[in-house]
């Protein structure tokens, strides 16, 4: 029930892995379930037994997109790198972003033996498109073989922003056996044959294992097996990562900023990447009711927020600065708008601009404290998932540092279903979440995401996914310019989103709070090779597909 | 669900009329009357009653005098001193400011339970029990497909109909006491059947006696060492089972309670970090509470089957034991 | 006859009105299966892109259109037809492979747990009450305490003693992952291995219940006049104690054996969360916590049958051993 997702802890980097480095010297136990020095496990988090399933378009595939069956480049959502090749090598567009043209790699195989060419390419957009249960991407284009190893396609509009998620997302499947099955949706795949580095070796519920391809076009990689295990949650994750039976996981883990001290041989690392944020259901219009309707509450709340204590107190400081037009501070450090008022939020709390906001607003503050307009009290609930205990904490610090900026908060603890419910249909004035990362490392996906209003929908039916029923014309108009720009220029990119961070900024339809760190354990005593805050070639999360393959592609077995 | 099994759900299940007129008379023995439904005082009596009683004062006092459980302090997790006399969590909280609200939380649910289970499985099982026929099958049948509920999907159903800013302790006791009813309506059922035949209560029948009369003056005073025996079980079994739902992280969860104490003890890795001063002493209440229950339990036993309560031979007619037993045992029955 | 006629047909209705209520409480619960794994993949790094949610919502079939009646009908066809549909959690598996692959692991390790803590709990019972008034009754109150411990408290205390700290006991899992899953001695091993130690927790806090009900009953069997003749006539005390009020007091226990024998389906979330224990808990949990509907229900139906059949089973044996039930009904 804890929640999954790597509530991680933002280490000094660079002193974790200097000390890991120290220590490489002095041994962990010996795994007690581990299996060989050549075999990496892995933990993904998987509560329970698994269930077979490596068909990589399927919702529930338990392993294999960019393992067994690859895209046909690599984005890098960590860093602003140019897109690995895989099974392409070039790519291009033409001016207006209506035609793509990829050129594939022709010495490609098959694991079981048969020739890749473009065909195989071809068939497996044509498919995704002719199936809408396997279109997770909106591809809509129209797919060509021109040889065996180019294809062009080409789409009705400008659709540069589909790029990564067709060049990147979309797993590569051979012809010659997907066009047999009948209904590809529902398939398993219970002996998947891809082009990736790796095959499935093993099965069971318990855990199953992949090893190297041999006949991979890059040569079979060093790593000879990687074991992913199935725990019941974070708590065993840490005791198998304590008994060393674990050599990678994403999650935390009990005193985080010692993991290369607490278990020898291993170290962490922590990325920023999504920003934890107070949704508000903002849209009176749309249905929404209470004060949070009101940008000034939101601002206000904002200004409020002590984040340096919540960074503390909730997050084991692995969170790190947020700036309030919702661009990573890090990755995307070159979009953040110059227009922005603040750069970044305060992490101090400014309870003088606090107090100046409400009154502006009409609000008064009653003798207990509390401000009040038209008689009702500036009271407001956040609705967090009971047992995400680091966002209950954080909820119920903030509670704390909003009652002496005059705002009641009542935290509610509510289970997982009747959370993402709410969520889902906007019954709710506040909760915390965070705002996910798209398919390229470019806070374009983020914006178009949770900040367009042909994402949103009245209150009462599901928002897919702007959950704060944020509308703004200019938002809308800037990502529909944004669709239309190359990514790779930037010059005429930046104007639009200055426009959209301002106008972010000054609704805030998502309080910004702390960007969140993913914080990954692994052993680097058995393995070298892992990313590094200095060369962070991949998202360095375990369940991140295909941002696990590429880091086991790059790790040896030490010595 | 059950992580242990209720050994002895089939005793209740003893069909009707197994041991007609079998129920020994409870003034069977040297003591008549009222005096009867008193326990014997022994050692076993007196030190169950002990643990209650100073746990209750704990829980009921300890809140009065404690800080606030939810001041947040810069000394995350250090061990007991004198400042803190049990350490602090995580977040630098008084793990004994919150232990006492805990235990003050866990109490009410085992009591809100203990109260509403007992109601509900005296009104199915008595009520069933004295009227036979088309109701008896009713409401056993009733009985029989609670048994059976799913507890755990309950729980959120239920947490679902309740608007979120009124929930707390009261939902998951409700969900408990639904959940819990049933095995102790079983039982009931059997001593009522058992009581009916009784040549006072046939008379008190032939003589016009209204049914509720017959039933609140002749049947109920009869059963109160089976009630009170399980009225203090399904107080066991409500704070164990609160606790397990907590564990999974669907306990009553903007209330405080031992069971949500131990939990984010749980999820701030307490025990991986030898922080035994978080999650140990929850768990030692809720077993020093459910301890004393349980030797409170053992003497009622004794007014149930006197035989168990006078070594030596009583010649009483076998005695129905089965009422102790659904025991103690369930850590949750969810 | 008609006994036995009246006890099934009973029993039928109250299948009949459970497995109803299968049907009704998880649609009663808040959420819908797509929203949740939509939010659950976003915090694996999934994307949120509105494709996603639109294509998961056609392959999951969230919304088939049909009214909740015409649901209800169709549901009740397909149980008896033993057919539970496909779970959403673990899509496209169907709830009856899922269910086949996690319950073998259940009633293996909770029904070895059960009949150790029962054959423990009554040979305590039958000495200890046998021995009545010696030190031995003081192990009443102790087997109560234990049975007031929290379940998860109690193992995962062990758990971090036994086998994280004095390495006597394999930490996680029901096997040794690296060997062959199948009948061969080193997986059958290993498999024992795992199991040992939460089947101890279960035995620890489930065998007090046991022996208390069979001490119980041992006191009250000693003082019947056919132990006295026995003891009149000289016969061994272990003889007596075994052959005459053991074998007599250990009925009602045996039939709370065979009904705890069907709770033994429902397996323990406890257990398997504390020791990532594979087994129907787990999955029950993975159910609830998705709205995966059919797999609820699936789960709920064989622990209704369990249940219920084994109280019929009860219900009919008394009816053997005992003609006067008959009669009485």
């Amino acid at each position: 029930m804890s929640r999954i997702r790597s509530e991680s802890r933002r280490v000094s980097l660079a002193g974790a892995v200097a000390l890991g480095l120290l220590l490489t010297g002095c041994g962990a136990g010996d795994g007690a379930g581990g299996g060989g020095s050549d075999t990496l496990i892995a933990y993904t988090g998987q509560s329970g037994d698994y269930q077979i399933n490596f068909n990589p378009y399927s919702p529930t595939v338990i392993d294999g997109p960019g393992t067994i069956f690859e895209p046909l480049f690599f984005y890098n959502v960590a860093r602003k790198d140019k897109p690995e090749p895989r099974l392409g090598t070039a790519f291009s567009w033409n001016k207006q972003g209506t035609e793509l043209s990829v050129t594939l790699r022709p010495d490609a195989k098959w694991s079981d033996g048969q020739k890749f060419t473009a065909d195989d390419v071809v068939f497996t957009l044509d498919m995704i498109r002719k199936n809408p249960a396997m279109n997770s991407t909106g591809y809509s284009g129209t797919a060509k073989a021109v040889d065996a190893t180019h294809v062009k396609i080409t789409f009705d509009k400008p659709s540069f922003s589909d790029g990564p998620q067709i060049l990147g997302r979309s797993w590569i499947v051979p012809k010659h056996i997907w066009s047999q099955i009948a209904k590809p949706s529902e398939d398993v795949m219970k002996n998947p044959v891809g082009t990736g580095p790796f095959k499935l070796a093993d099965f069971k519920p318990q855990a199953f294992t992949l090893e190297a391809n041999p006949g991979y076009y890059g040569g079979a990689p060093a790593l000879k097996k990687i074991r992913f295990v199935a725990l019941s949650g974070n708590q065993s994750g840490a005791d198998a990562l304590k008994a060393g039976q674990i050599d990678w996981q994403t999650g935390p883990v009990p005193d985080i900023e010692n993991v290369s001290k607490n278990y020898p041989g291993y170290q962490a690392i922590t990325v920023p990447m999504n920003q934890t944020a107070l949704f508000t259901c903002s849209d009176a219009a749309l249905g929404c009711t209470g004060p949070q309707t009101d940008p000034a509450v939101r601002r206000a709340i904002y200004y409020a927020m002590d984040r340096t204590q919540l960074n503390a107190l909730a997050f084991e400081n692995t969170s790190s600065e947020i700036s309030p037009g919702f661009a990573l501070p890090e990755r995307d450090k070159a979009l953040v708008s110059a227009r922005l008022t603040d750069r970044l939020a305060p992490m101090q709390p400014q309870l003088a601009k606090a107090d100046g906001l409400l009154r502006a607003a009409g609000y008064t503050k009653g003798s207990d404290g509390v401000y009040a307009r038209n008689g009702t009290k500036l009271a407001l609930t956040v609705k967090v998932v009971s047992g995400w205990t680091d966002y209950i904490t954080a909820v119920s610090t903030l509670a704390e540092q909003l009652k002496k900026a005059g705002i009641k908060l009542t935290v509610q603890q509510v289970s997982w279903n009747e959370w993402s419910d709410a969520r889902g249909r906007g019954q709710y004035q506040l909760l915390i979440d965070a705002v996910s990362q798209g398919p390229a490392p470019d806070p374009y996906y983020p914006y178009s995401y949770f900040f367009s209003s042909r994402t949103t929908a009245p209150v009462g039916q599901t928002a897919n996914p702007n959950f704060a029923r944020f509308r703004n014309a200019r938002v809308d108009a800037a990502l529909d310019a944004l669709k239309a720009i190359d990514p790779q220029n930037t010059a005429a990119r930046q104007p639009y989103y200055d426009t959209i961070q301002t106008e972010i900024e000054k609704s805030m339809p998502y309080i910004p709070i702390l960007t969140g760190g993913t914080t990954s354990e692994f052993n680097a005593r058995k393995f070298t090779g892992w990313p590094t805050e200095d060369d962070l070639y991949a998202f360095p999360a375990v369940w991140g597909r295909p941002d696990n393959s590429q880091v086991f592609l790059h790790l040896k077995p030490a010595k | 669900m059950t992580s242990v099994i209720p050994p002895s759900s089939g005793l209740e299940d003893l069909p009707p009329g197994t041991e007609p007129g079998a129920l020994p008379p409870p003034a069977a023995g040297r003591r008549t009357g009222w005096r009867a439904v008193l326990p014997a005082w022994t050692p076993k009596l007196a030190v169950g009653l002990g643990l209650v009683v100073v746990i209750a004062l704990f829980g009921l006092l300890g809140p009065v005098f404690a800080g606030d459980p939810a001041t947040i302090r810069n000394i995350g997790l250090t061990g007991p001193s004198g400042d803190h006399w049990l350490g602090t969590t995580q977040t630098g909280q008084d793990v004994l400011d919150q232990l006492t609200h805990a235990t003050r939380g866990s109490l009410q649910i085992g009591l809100l339970v203990g109260v509403m289970a007992t109601a509900l499985s005296a009104l199915f099982g008595v009520i069933g029990g004295y009227a036979g026929g088309i109701v008896d099958e009713a409401f056993s049948l009733f009985s029989n497909v609670m048994l059976v509920i799913p507890g755990l999907p309950l729980v959120i159903v239920i947490s679902g109909f309740v608007p979120a800013d009124q929930r707390g302790s009261w939902t998951i006791a409700l969900v408990l006491a639904l959940t819990g009813w049933a095995a102790a309506a079983r039982v009931l059922r059997a001593q009522t059947l058992s009581l009916r035949n009784r040549d006072y209560v046939a008379a008190a029948r032939v003589a016009g006696e209204k049914p509720w009369r017959v039933i609140c003056v002749e049947i109920l005073p009869n059963l109160l060492p089976v009630l009170a025996s399980q009225f203090v079980f399904s107080v066991i079994a409500a704070i164990l089972s609160e606790a397990g739902l907590s564990f999974l992280g669907l306990g009553a969860s903007n209330s405080s309670t031992l069971g949500t104490m131990l939990y984010f003890a749980q999820n701030g890795f307490a025990l991986q970090r030898e922080a035994w001063w978080w999650f140990v002493p929850p768990g030692l209440i809720i077993a020093a509470f459910g301890c004393g229950l349980a030797l409170i339990n053992l003497s009622l036993d004794e007014i149930i089957n006197p035989r168990l309560r006078r070594p030596g031979r009583g010649r009483a007619a076998r005695a129905l034991s089965g009422s102790s037993r659904k025991d103690a045992v369930r850590s949750t029955a969810v | 006859m008609r006994y036995y006629a009246r006890k099934l047909g009973f029993y039928l209705v109250a299948l009949w009105a459970a497995v109803t209520l299968n049907f009704f409480i998880p649609r009663l619960m808040p959420g819908n299966p797509v929203d949740i794994l939509m939010a659950k993949l976003q915090q694996r790094g999934g994307t949120v892109d509105p494709s996603v949610r639109r294509s998961y919502e056609l392959l999951l079939g969230a919304d088939s259109g049909d009214s909740l009646a015409q649901q209800y009908v169709s549901y009740l066809g397909n149980m008896l037809h033993g057919d539970f549909g496909v779970s959403v959690s673990s899509y496209p598996a169907k709830v009856s492979d899922v269910i086949g692959q996690s319950l073998p692991w259940t009633i293996a390790l909770i029904g070895m747990a059960t009949l150790i803590s029962f054959v423990l709990g009554l040979a305590l019972g039958t000495w200890v009450g046998w021995k009545r008034g010696s030190w031995l009754d003081s192990l009443i109150p102790g087997t109560t305490v234990l049975a007031a411990v929290p379940y998860f408290w109690l193992a995962l205390i062990l758990a971090a003693l036994l086998s994280s700290t004095l390495h006597w006991f394999p930490l996680l899992g029901g096997y040794d992952v690296s060997l062959s899953m199948g009948w061969n001695r080193p997986f059958i091993s290993s498999a024992v291995q795992h199991g040992i130690l939460p089947a101890l927790t279960i035995v620890i806090s489930s065998v007090g219940g046991w022996l208390l009900g069979m001490r119980n009953m041992m006191v009250s069997t000693a003082a019947e006049d056919y132990i006295l003749t026995a003891r009149a006539k000289g016969l061994r005390p272990s003889r007596i104690m075994i052959r005459y009020a053991a074998r007599n007091a250990a009925l009602p226990s045996v039939a709370g054996f065979a009904t705890s024998l069907g709770f033994v389906v429902s397996g323990s979330v406890m257990t398997e969360q504390v020791f990532s224990y594979p087994g129907i808990g787990s999955r029950l949990l993975q159910a609830v916590e998705n709205n995966d509907y059919a797999l609820m229900q699936g789960i709920f139906l064989v622990i209704t049958v369990a249940v219920l059949g084994a109280n019929l089973l009860v219900d009919l044996l008394y009816g053997l051993i005992d003609p006067r039930t008959r009669a009485n009904n």
